[in-house]
């Protein structure tokens, strides 16, 4: 299956700090992939530079065949890009922006906007300007729904959204990329409404990529325990075995990819004897937060 | 194919200029017709309160200009026009929008620049023909054709202005902005501050070179802030 996405060792920084510091992976043709990360990842930086808003200081990227920066008219055709924050023209009104985009996608769809516009309670004469951003991030997905592209990338699509329109936006994409084929890359902050749409996931932490799986075999042997807090187990750090230690309460939890045995081991080692050890189930967002961190 | 995309695109980058110009660019006629009006009644009531040779007089002696009115109209249509045309397009980082449509942004931005200037042109167009109409009514033809050598430097001030608005709302870095605002007021008062009539028309050519290379500027800021240097 060819890479749509190819990005080799990128580098990135602002004002002498390091964004991007050697990011690599790839997005596989068909599928929604999801680049995860908390807030400050690198994740908008990488879409940046995808989408050749950024020429990055080191390393590179292809997209379609093009490299990031440089990527031709006809390859832009092939990319629908919902913007961080739902950026769009808010000075027309949703006929126009249809009729405004109309023009430079020759697969328009116009019925696949229709669709989803028709179901907001406002006329299609209203301005963005004067609509709620939930209903003005339904627009811009049909927008890009509507020029049935190869790669659809989508910045931060929860930003700002609540719960009802996040859910209705998954909803609408998971149907779409079903229907038509399409490649979905998107990211965000927000992981809980995730599990269930993502066939692969790509998690960046300072920069660099941390954890990378498919359907399936996500955190597939990510573990918690919980044992009684002491003064030995106040010391300790990650390490490779332990990927998080977390101190709540009157408890030690750490979560590890390596199995039971081998984390009692590395704490023995530690000094720490785990006293009402417990495994706690991990759902995905604990998961996430035990990779990334709550800080 | 690519000649029908390049038409359809074509196409939907006049309907969004269309979109933003079709109320606010109605302005500076609106004020064009104003100075107009002002300036046929001045020369009218100098002529009516003390004939034709007072008028002269004023004209020749004490270089009263009639179309005063029209100095600051170039200049301020100049602006109004690239405001209307630029302000939406690049806030809140939305000039991304514009680069991620599937169409070389470098000839995009020239169709949206030629569209702004031609506006300006026409409103130009039609300041000089009206004027040259007016003073043709009252005095003799040399008169008519020195009041076009003094309206030209504010014409070119409006060419000026136009472009040096749209290069400050395309930049993202705010010294650079000050920078190109600096420039432009200097150049744009060197050429509105004559007080008699045929000023700067030796130097108006040197001006007009000018006047092409904020044009030529503004293409490469463009490539600059789409590649995230600023």
């Amino acid at each position: 299956m060819p890479a749509l996405i190819e990005c080799d060792r990128l580098r990135h920084s602002y004002a002498g700090k390091q964004v991007l510091n050697g990011l690599s992976f790839q997005v596989r043709k068909g599928g929604i992939h999801g680049l995860l990360g908390k807030n400050g990842a690198g994740k908008t930086t990488t879409i940046n530079i995808l989408m050749g808003f950024l020429e990055p200081s080191g390393g590179g990227c292809r997209v379609l065949g093009d490299p990031s920066h440089l990527l031709r008219p006809e390859t832009r055709r092939k990319i629908g890009l919902l913007h961080e924050g739902f950026t769009q023209h808010d000075f027309m009104t949703i006929a126009e922006l249809e009729k405004f985009y109309r023009h430079f996608y020759p697969h328009w769809q116009p019925q696949v906007f229709t669709q989803l516009v028709q179901k907001l309670p406002v006329p299609s004469s209203r301005r963005l300007s004067k609509l709620s951003f939930g209903q003005r991030s339904q627009v811009c997905l049909a927008l890009i729904m509507a020029q049935l592209p190869e790669l659809m990338i989508l910045d931060d699509y929860s930003m700002g959204l609540d719960a009802g329109y996040r859910r209705l936006l998954l909803d609408y994409l998971h149907a779409y990329a079903e229907e038509y084929g399409t490649t979905i890359l998107l990211t965000s902050h927000v992981v809980q409404d995730l599990e269930r749409l993502i066939d692969h996931m790509f998690i960046i932490q300072n920069g660099s990529l941390l954890y990378s799986a498919v359907r399936g075999r996500f955190f597939e042997s990510l573990r918690q325990w919980r044992f009684q807090r002491s003064p030995q187990a106040d010391q300790l750090e990650r390490t490779a075995v332990l990927t998080s230690v977390e101190h709540i309460g009157r408890h030690s939890i750490v979560c590890s990819f390596h199995d039971e045995a081998q984390v009692r081991q590395a704490l023995l080692q530690k000094g720490v004897m785990p006293e009402d050890w417990q495994e706690i189930p991990l759902s995905f967002e604990d998961a996430f937060l035990s990779l990334t961190g709550k800080y | 194919m690519r000649d029908m995309h390049a038409t359809m695109a074509v196409r939907g980058l006049l309907y969004k200029e269309w979109i933003k110009l079709r109320y606010l660019g109605l302005l500076p006629f609106a004020l064009l017709l104003i100075a107009l009006g002002n300036s046929f009644y001045d020369m009218h009531g100098l002529k009516s309160a003390n004939g034709g040779q007072a008028l002269w007089h004023a004209v020749i002696f004490r270089s009263h200009m009639p179309f005063e009115a029209m100095r600051y109209l170039p200049l301020f249509s100049g602006v109004w026009l690239a405001a209307a045309q630029f302000a939406s397009e690049c806030r809140n980082r939305r000039l991304r929008l514009f680069f991620h449509l599937p169409v070389n942004e470098h000839k995009a931005l020239f169709l949206i620049l030629g569209l702004g200037a031609g506006l300006l042109s026409l409103l130009i167009g039609i300041l000089c023909l009206a004027q040259v109409s007016i003073t043709g009514l009252f005095m003799p033809a040399e008169a008519a054709r020195l009041s076009i050598l003094t309206l030209a430097p504010w014409c070119l001030a409006g060419f000026i202005a136009y472009a040096a608005t749209a290069l400050i709302f395309i930049e993202t870095s705010v010294v650079r902005r000050l920078w190109h605002a600096g420039i432009a007021t200097v150049f744009v008062l060197a050429l509105i501050d004559g007080r008699s009539y045929g000023s700067h028309i030796d130097g108006l050519p040197w001006f007009g070179l000018i006047a092409v290379l904020w044009f030529v500027a503004i293409s490469n800021v463009l490539d600059r802030v789409k590649r995230g240097r600023s």
